[in-house]
């Protein structure tokens, strides 16, 4: 009679020495995305300039996901990035980085 | 290590690609958008990879085979990088403000509160199939998987803005979500409907799909369910909306989001249409999805065909299935009516006697009377494909 009687005392003892983890909050809801790495591009003058202009708003993989495009049709995604979203690059940079895209997915115009 | 590995074999697969076109189902070239591989969180690893900040996931085509596409299943679509990626239920509100009598600031327990309306409504990207647009436009290039069907839980918007008292004077109603641009800049994402859309009875605030919280990535905790009208407008982890006597002239309604006014939001390339209006109602679409585009069908036994067709709020009365390119057409079967915003599953059965190349066409009609076009349109947004789609197969 005595042992069934220790044994919930014992498990008591035990669960107050240890500090219990605070279980999570269920009106807290968090998702934690896959730490995907972006692509490299492929290398031609003006990539680096693309990085810079592009890819604090999003992925370079923008620009693989592209079908080639005629000149104009790039020019006007880079000045639609620059005047509308206002994209934090210099104008100046806007014909490098059309002249990248169009190495890499340009289409005859 | 798991995840070393993981990342060394995408990063394989992104160099494949860079170096040889993918094509999509139907065989048109598409774009270099690899497998999404990576654990998007309450989402399948089927999903593919168009971008991964902001997250850009597409469904593939063979789960349209589901009525009530899985929410693992449903397309992810964001515009700004910065998303919610936590969401703390004691401190969030949905408020609804502006040229109202009542302000009001809503605990998601207290729109739970509210009495719920379900419905079945097709969610579908104003770009989907954008990447079969010939000449081709830029943009997200999806193939045909922004595109899901699920039941919808929630409040009626009708229902709050009755709470509010809208003023006298309204004309439209700003909604905003919890996702923001990553730098001062950008134009927050802001959608609006007109006050009369926004007071139809069947537009939600809704807390359910099928049944379940949404996930983290297609809107949680409430998202707008505007149905019939394409998804730019159901706007994800809604917690904004504002009632303006004006029209609302953001940027994603005065910018982005434009079709060409004319029938069909067919322009040229080299003739771009001068009036421009927002995307609005979806035009009448079917899909196969069954057989497969490429898929071998045994000759002389018969092939269960079968796929999809909606629109924007009617309902599909007619779906017609030719298996000669469009030359003879057959009535197929549908299945019964989930609503008139609804997927309707079409189903015929086919037993080739020929062995060779065969191409299936379909095409639907809605109770409004709206038939698909046989010919695609074209517009630089890429917007609102709805002509026959054609699968090739091959009899053997």
């Amino acid at each position: 009679m005595r042992l069934p009687l220790a044994l919930p005392l014992l498990l008591a003892a035990g669960c107050g020495r240890a500090s219990p983890p605070s279980p999570p909050d269920p009106r807290v809801h968090t998702i934690v995305l896959p730490d995907l790495a972006p692509p490299e591009l492929p290398d031609a003058p003006g990539r680096a300039m693309l990085y810079a202009a592009c890819s604090t708003c999003h992925t370079p993989r923008y620009v693989l996901d592209q079908p080639p495009l005629p000149a104009h049709v790039w020019a006007a995604e880079v000045d639609k990035m620059h005047d509308v979203y206002h994209a934090p690059f210099p104008e100046e940079m806007s014909a490098p980085i059309v002249a990248y895209l169009v190495a890499v997915r340009g289409a005859g115009d | 290590m798991q995840n070393r590995v993981r990342r060394r074999d995408f990063l394989a697969g992104v160099g494949v690609a860079a170096l040889t076109s993918r094509c999509n189902d139907r065989g048109v070239p598409t774009s270099d958008a690899g497998p999404a591989t990576g654990a998007w969180p309450e989402k399948s690893p089927a999903l593919v990879l168009h971008a991964e900040r902001p997250p850009n996931l597409e469904m593939p085509l063979q789960y349209l085979g589901h009525d009530l596409t899985p929410n693992e299943l449903m397309f992810v679509r964001w515009h700004l990088a910065g998303i919610p990626l936590k969401v703390d239920l004691h401190t969030f509100r949905l408020t609804v403000a502006g040229h109202v009598q009542r302000p009001l600031s809503l605990s998601l327990d207290e729109v739970q509160k509210l009495e719920p309306v379900s419905l079945v409504a097709v969610n579908q990207c104003s770009g989907n199939s954008r990447a079969l647009f010939s000449p081709r436009v830029p943009g997200v290039q999806w193939g045909g998987g922004a595109l899901a069907n699920a039941k919808w839980t929630g409040v009626r918007l009708r229902t709050l803005l009755e709470r509010v008292g809208v003023r006298p004077g309204a004309r439209s109603v700003t909604l905003r979500g919890l996702d923001k641009p990553p730098i001062e800049g950008p134009p927050p994402f802001v959608k609006s409907l007109d006050v009369e859309r926004a007071l139809d009875p069947d537009v939600l605030v809704a807390w359910a799909m099928n049944d379940r919280p949404l996930p983290m990535l297609n809107g949680f905790p409430l998202r707008l369910i505007v149905p019939g009208w394409y998804s730019t407008y159901w706007v994800k982890a809604l917690t904004e909306m504002t009632v303006l006597d004006a029209p609302f002239d953001g940027f994603w309604m005065a910018k982005a989001y434009r079709v060409p006014r004319a029938e069909g939001a067919d322009e040229a390339p080299d003739r771009l249409a001068a009036e421009t209006v927002p995307i609005s109602r979806m035009n009448v679409r079917s899909l196969v999805v069954q057989p497969e585009a490429g898929a071998r069908v045994a000759r002389g036994a018969p092939y269960p065909m079968q796929g999809i067709a909606f629109d924007g709020g009617s309902g599909i009365a007619r779906v017609e299935v030719s298996v000669d390119g469009g030359v003879s057409w057959r009535d197929a079967q549908l299945d019964p009516d989930l609503g008139k915003y609804s997927f309707r599953r079409w189903r015929l059965a086919w037993t080739p006697t020929e062995p060779g190349p065969k191409t299936i066409a379909v095409r639907a009609t809605s109770v409004a009377g709206e038939v698909q076009r046989p010919t695609p349109q074209w517009n630089r947004g890429g917007y609102m494909r709805n002509a026959y789609e054609r699968t090739p197969v091959v009899v053997s």
